[in-house]
């Protein structure tokens, strides 16, 4: 899938923050994430949200909206971007 | 329900009192106040911005405040202006904003020695380990600021500067987050500068701020150029504001500040209103399970807690995008103050005087809700 991505501000120590337009909802990318991602969610909240972790990998995203929100681990924060982003490239929609 | 509810106004206050925006943009519609050349019938918008700032600072004579973008250029300029040399000392705490700490680091690099002392659990610096530092290290420059932007917990400042004037050292007010918030005393503390922001309680447009340095302090102008007098000069005039204020300032910008100070001596802070927002807001985050930093005594209206079994960057995505609730969360460009508060990081709520009572309980209600 393509996808428009932007780097984000944070304000926290060993985080490199990224957001992603997806031409899906974070519901569907829910779908598409393979088994080794964990992925809890948060259905009390006024827009329900996914979290899905996988190896310091952070994706965070409102399940309605199609932008996730993924932090990076600083130690190899670029290579875990690439490996991210080659999935996305990947993966059809 | 709210769309959104704003508590990060010790970032940058929204909304602007009544008559901001118009300020601003009335002045970018007018021709610019120079046109002149500052006759006597012209009106100064930056004369008129330090005359009313003044006695909110506690300082009789305006136009010993320089005018510029924000408080990090009045840091900047009165940390480097003092030019301090290798062998030097200075004492600060580790409560300082980034905006302190990376010039403290820069001098570091040229061999000026840099104390940060620490806090207590709430942010707050010991007056009496503020002394024993002094008297260790017998600074050149102590920097403090007057509340921390990650607890809200104010210093004891007019102890603080008495302390270390007694010491010798020249003292230098972190105002940011107290100006129009707290009231201050800078002369009668008997401090050498006091940096401040127009943006935050001060309810005024981005892009203002200024230092005030007490008269007969000359220091080293880190802008060189223009200041529309003495233009035969090689150097920057000694007078203030000029010695500081060199090219064109921010006119909207100050014209907009000049609207809220105007509205916020007309409309004074509700001091038991906002004291009771802060203690249900408190309150209810405790009840939530929230665990709280809880200032005794003076503070700013900011409110850090940590959730357990969530992290900080979780809880402000789920806040933000799913409760439209705007906080800060991290280390709040104060990375130091983490070693003295024993938590890694904070979701930080800050108020200010257009917060209302079904805001906060709306906040309350969505940090249960983030808790799952």
């Amino acid at each position: 899938m393509k996808c428009e991505c932007k780097k984000t501000e944070n304000c926290f120590a060993d985080s490199q923050s990224y957001e992603y337009r997806l031409p899906l909802s974070i519901e569907e990318l829910s779908a598409l994430l393979p088994e080794d991602w964990s992925q809890r969610r948060n259905l009390k909240l006024r827009r329900p949200v996914l979290i899905a972790e996988r190896g310091g990998v952070q994706l965070k995203g409102v399940l309605e909206s199609c932008i996730i929100k993924a932090s990076f681990p600083e130690a190899d924060w670029c290579a875990e971007k690439a490996r991210f982003e080659a999935w996305l490239e990947e993966t059809d929609v | 329900m709210s769309e959104l509810i704003y508590l990060n106004n010790a970032a940058t206050s929204w909304p602007k009192p009544p008559g901001v925006a118009e300020a601003v943009s009335e002045a970018l519609k007018a021709p610019p106040g120079a046109m002149r050349r500052g006759g006597i019938e012209d009106f100064d918008v930056f004369d008129e911005a330090r005359r009313l700032i003044a006695p909110l600072m506690g300082i009789s004579r305006p136009s010993q405040i320089a005018l510029g973008p924000n408080a990090t250029w009045a840091l900047n300029l009165a940390i480097f202006g003092l030019e301090l040399k290798a062998g030097d000392s200075v004492l600060s705490t580790k409560a300082e904003h980034n905006s302190v700490l990376r010039p403290l680091y820069a001098l570091e690099k040229r061999g000026v020695k840099a104390v940060y002392l620490d806090t207590d659990e709430t942010g707050r610096v010991s007056p009496r380990d503020w002394e024993r530092a002094l008297e260790e290290y017998r600074p050149k420059l102590s920097v403090f600021t007057h509340a921390s932007n990650v607890t809200g917990a104010a210093n004891d400042a007019a102890a603080l500067t008495r302390a270390a004037k007694a010491a010798g050292s020249l003292v230098l007010v972190d105002a940011s987050q107290t100006l129009g918030w707290l009231p201050l005393e800078a002369e009668r503390w008997g401090a050498d500068m006091l940096a401040f922001t127009g943006h935050k309680y001060l309810l005024g447009p981005q892009g203002t701020g200024g230092l005030w340095v007490k008269e007969g302090l000359l220091l080293e102008p880190r802008l060189k150029g223009g200041t529309g007098i003495m233009s035969d000069l090689a150097e920057m005039p000694e007078e203030m504001p000029l010695r500081l204020e060199a090219g064109t300032g921010n006119e909207p910008s100050f014209y907009g500040l000049c609207a809220a100070l105007k509205w916020a001596a007309e409309n004074p802070r509700d001091i038991k209103r906002d004291g009771a927002l802060l203690e249900r807001l408190t309150e209810g985050l405790k009840a939530a399970g929230a665990q709280v930093i809880e200032p005794v005594g003076e503070r700013t209206p900011v409110v850090s807690f940590t959730l357990p079994g969530v992290s900080a960057a979780e809880a402000g995505f789920m806040l933000h995008e799913s409760c439209g609730i705007v906080c800060r969360t991290g280390l709040h460009c104060a990375p130091k103050i983490f070693e003295c508060l024993k938590v890694r990081q904070t979701v930080r709520f800050s108020l200010s005087r257009f917060t209302t009572e079904s805001e906060i309980e709306e906040a309350i209600a969505a940090v249960e809700a983030v808790r799952g």
